[in-house]
């Protein structure tokens, strides 16, 4: 029986090449992230000097591109919990090989959309007003309000996730540590603790993991369902309605599922991972983005089918409008993303295709974020009263923002890659007997 | 054994029809419902085990699979049910399209055969380990979610037409797997009291997925609350008003939220709960009667419903469902045998 | 006077832990430094399962307890009534209580973790000891 012992040890030489002298493509990539970021917070600077008018929203339509910037990303913030919480509590041994990266993806896309309440506050400065403390003007925020539950929920979801992301990666960075020197070696050296390994360690370490995994996991379902409840709460027709809150959770998985593999399948091929990202992971990724496609294709069906079965005719108008009116094009578009190219995944050659899957990921990204444009933009753009009617087109600097919240998830996410062990080297160890 | 589960289950039809006569009342439908839901949901777990390679499940998948016969039970307890009582309904007099008598009765029973028969060729797939397993596990499923949402949209919710609620149907779903977890749970327990401990591991997963269904349910039925709450829109909180403000209801309604929620999250949340037969069992029948109740809570505010009928045909259509378990509970060598 | 054995194997590593508690070497006296967790390990050495659920325990009913009342509290303070609602509206309240019980049960974990693996350990930070890497490690703690 040979030696696990050189298997292990080839595996840390592999995740720790990936944080040595990065190749030329490494530095090029992070150059357009960070211009791209630049950009985005020049425009926001814009913004703070000029006023939120340089934005497009107005009449009637009051929530627009900031909104949905935020929604996505807080979207795509939940296939990283659940790839390493939800799959963790079902035992599903594939997740090992990216729930490291997929829970770096979630912190840095949950930072990326609590930046937006503050774009969108306009008076930035004032932000600390969202936050419950006893003040001078003697009162307190209104925590009946949806806004207010985003504040608490994605709060939450920042801290558990930076807690289990952190959690787990201790034995890993004990790892570094061992091959580090000099001031790289105090650094992991910190932040590992002083880890050794001892069975007492090992013992709270799994019971600490458990329980953030278990704790996690209905902050899957709740911190998304909240953000849902952000339109639910209201009484306009497309967004009053009951099955957002797991229509919305199966679209955020969905959209993560598809920046996860956005995200993965260059980075196996640019640190030389192929080992331990196989196909049949990438397989089991595209299942997961099948079934939550599914869910989104249903809950389209249900939403419409049930305007017409109401009889109700402001529900009936309203998405005779979402596919006939001002933004019919985004919807058709949407509908293809989302519902009908996802199909596709039934035909067994193409979800082992790891191109096929790059390409059909980022139509899933741009669908979703469409998706949420045109709940959000066709539902005010025309409510109850016709007096009240209007359109919104965006601005540049909206756009440049937008540009720039990817620009920041990807500069983050490239720096994690660089610094960190993008894989979890201890779980694939303890699955690979 | 199988051949005798069709038998229990025409007899089955025969005194429930009876009963229905009897009654002349929307009695079927509670029991219909749940002695629907029990096994659809029981085989789509099965199916979702298939899809996803579980491995957990292997000890009990064959076991589950045997629920195939009383999905013949549904389109025809239907069929008697429709043939009788469309009249109860709010559009009875001034039917749509789609909200019809003879349409509604044709859809409705075409959908639960359907169902049986997606289900019959999904088993039989998975028994003979046929590589299109898959193929038909997903036929199933999408199937059991149409089905289930067509129950919940057409049986029950159109009794307040025009009232809607568009996440009702999924509610209904996943109030099935729900219920097919803890019917899992129940054989668990009543085949590791026979059999012993290699039933041990499937019953602390049951046990585990009670936990996380109790939570899931509890807040898919707060996620519909609350949007009604909030909104506070006259015609759609009637619904909920008439529901949780006026006795009976509001206490029905509380031991719903205990039965199915409360009391099977908190019991199951100790590791040495989800293994002891005694609590899991408490916890499987809290969610039977939780199902139950808060079925009637949907019907009885709109339709005639009576509590003795109601519990008379629960136990009329549970008859196949109780021979098949104990025919599951014997020992595998016997069962071997019969079958 | 310590001992230490060390190994490549796991199944050595293990025959070598049975040996010694089987010879009468008390567990207690047994450390264990492996890669990753082994579980048989723990049980030749009756490892003491974690008190860390009550430190979550503690954590998550108080984020419940302190959701409800903290904002029934300041909804009494500052009586602010929208939309019709009740002043004190449990629906809504629910969502902080909730949100609270996860933040605190899973704040209180990582606390009660660093607190019962005496972690940051500032010795093994200035000093750190022997590393072993992919290496299974028994180590006999000698009598003084």
């Amino acid at each position: 029986m040979s030696s696990l012992k050189g298997t292990y040890d080839q595996l840390e030489k592999d995740v720790l090449a990936a944080m040595s002298k990065p190749k030329k493509s490494f530095w090029l990539a992070l150059a357009v992230s960070s211009l791209m970021f630049a950009v985005g917070m020049g425009c926001w600077g814009w913004q703070i000097y000029k006023g939120l008018g340089v934005a497009g929203i107005t009449n009637p339509v009051g929530w627009g591109v900031y909104i949905t910037d935020f929604v996505f990303w807080v979207g795509i913030a939940h296939s990283g919990t659940l790839i390493s919480a939800v799959l963790f509590l079902f035992r599903a041994r594939f997740r090992n090989s990216f729930n490291r990266t997929a829970e770096a993806m979630t912190i840095f896309a949950v930072m990326t959309a609590g930046l937006f309440p503050l774009i969108h506050l306009g008076r930035c400065w004032l932000f600390y007003w969202l936050f419950p403390y006893p003040n001078e003007r003697l009162l307190w925020v209104n925590f009946r309000s949806p806004l207010v539950w985003d504040v608490f929920a994605v709060s939450t979801y920042f801290t558990v996730s930076l807690i289990f992301w952190y959690v787990g990666m201790v034995p890993d960075l004990a790892i570094v540590r061992r091959y580090s020197t000099g001031v790289r070696q105090w650094i992991f050296r910190i932040f590992s603790l002083g880890w050794r390994g001892t069975r007492y360690q090992w013992e709270h370490y799994g019971k600490l993991y458990m329980f953030l995994a278990a704790l996690a996991t209905p902050l899957v379902i709740s911190v998304h369902s909240v953000v849902s409840w952000d339109f639910a709460m209201s009484v306009i027709p497309g967004w009053h309605t009951t099955i957002f809150a797991p229509y919305f959770v199966a679209g955020a998985i969905f959209s993560g599922t598809a920046m996860v593999i956005t995200l993965v399948v260059p980075m196996r091929r640019i640190f030389n991972l192929e080992k331990y990202i196989t196909v049949s992971h990438f397989e089991s990724l595209a299942k997961i983005l099948l079934f939550t496609s599914m869910i989104v294709t249903y809950s389209y069906i249900v939403e419409y089918v049930l305007a017409f079965y109401s009889g109700h005719e402001f529900e009936i108008a309203h998405f005779l409008y979402r596919t006939f009116g001002d933004y019919k094009y985004l919807y058709w578009l949407m509908l293809l993303c989302n519902s009908v190219l996802p199909l596709t995944i039934f035909v067994k050659k193409l979800r082992r295709n790891l191109a096929y899957l790059f390409i059909l990921s980022l139509f899933v990204n741009v669908g979703m974020w469409l998706e949420r444009f045109v709940i959000i933009v066709s539902s005010l753009a025309k409510d109850y009263d016709p007096y009240a009617w209007g359109t919104y087109t965006p601005t540049l600097i909206e756009a440049g923002i937008t540009l720039g919240s990817f620009g920041m998830f990807f500069t983050f996410f490239l720096l994690f890659a660089k610094y960190l062990p993008v894989l979890s080297i201890t779980e694939i160890k303890e699955i690979s007997e | 054994m199988q051949r005798n589960v069709y038998l229990f289950g025409l007899a089955a039809l025969i005194i429930a029809l009876g009963i229905d006569l009897l009654a002349g009342d929307a009695s079927l439908l509670p029991a219909l419902l749940f002695w629907t839901a029990i096994p659809q949901g029981i085989i789509a777990l099965a199916a979702a085990a298939d899809l996803s390679q579980g491995r957990w499940i292997l000890s009990i998948k064959d076991k589950l699979h045997r629920f195939l016969p009383l999905l013949i039970l549904p389109p025809f307890a239907f069929l008697i049910y429709a043939l009788h009582h469309t009249p109860l309904y709010a559009w009875h007099e001034h039917p749509t399209a789609w909200l019809e008598p003879t349409f509604f009765t044709i859809r409705n029973v075409a959908f639960q055969l359907l169902t049986f028969g997606l289900a019959y060729l999904y088993v039989r797939a998975s028994r003979g380990q046929s590589p299109r397993t898959g193929v038909w596990a997903v036929l199933y499923c999408l199937c059991f979610v149409t089905a289930q949402t067509m129950q919940g949209i057409d049986w029950v919710m159109s009794f307040e037409y025009p009232w809607i609620s568009t996440l009702y149907g999924a509610f209904f779903f996943i109030e099935a797997l729900y219920l097919g977890v803890a019917t899992m749970a129940l054989l668990s327990l009543l085949l590791l009291l026979r059999h012993g401990h290699s039933f041990e591991k499937v019953l602390r997963d049951s046990g585990a997925l009670i936990l996380g269904f109790a939570l899931f349910w509890a807040g898919q039925l707060y996620a519909q609350y609350l949007t009604i709450w909030y909104g506070n829109i006259p015609e759609e909180v009637a619904y909920v008003a008439k529901r949780v403000q006026h006795s009976p209801w509001t206490e029905l309604s509380i031991f719903v939220v205990l039965a199915m929620f409360v009391i099977p999250f908190a019991g199951m949340i100790p590791r040495r709960s989800k293994v002891s037969p005694a609590l899991v069992l408490a916890a499987v029948v809290l969610i039977y009667a939780g199902y139950m109740v808060e079925k009637v809570i949907y019907i009885a505010p709109v339709a005639p419903l009576s509590p003795l009928f109601t519990v008379l045909q629960f136990i009329a259509l549970g008859l196949p469902a109780a021979y098949l378990l104990r025919q599951l509970i014997r020992s595998p060598e016997a069962e071997k045998a019969a079958v | 006077m310590s001992k230490q054995w060390i190994f490549d194997e796991k199944s050595d590593f293990l025959n070598k832990l049975r040996e010694l508690v089987d010879n009468g070497v008390d567990p207690h006296a047994l450390e264990t430094i492996t890669p990753f967790p082994v579980h048989e390990a723990d049980h030749i050495l009756h490892t003491r399962t974690s008190h860390l659920r009550f430190f979550t325990l503690a954590g998550t009913l108080t984020g419940l307890i302190a959701g409800f009342a903290f904002t029934i509290f300041t909804v009494m303070d500052w009586p602010l009534i929208t939309g019709g609602k009740p002043l004190i509206s449990l629906p809504p309240f629910l969502v902080i209580a909730f949100e609270l019980t996860i933040l605190l049960g899973g704040i209180l974990s990582f606390v009660g973790f660093l607190a019962l693996a005496k972690f940051p350990s500032v010795k093994n930070i200035l000093q750190p000891p022997e590393e072993f890497g992919n290496q299974f490690v028994i180590q006999q703690r000698g009598e003084e």
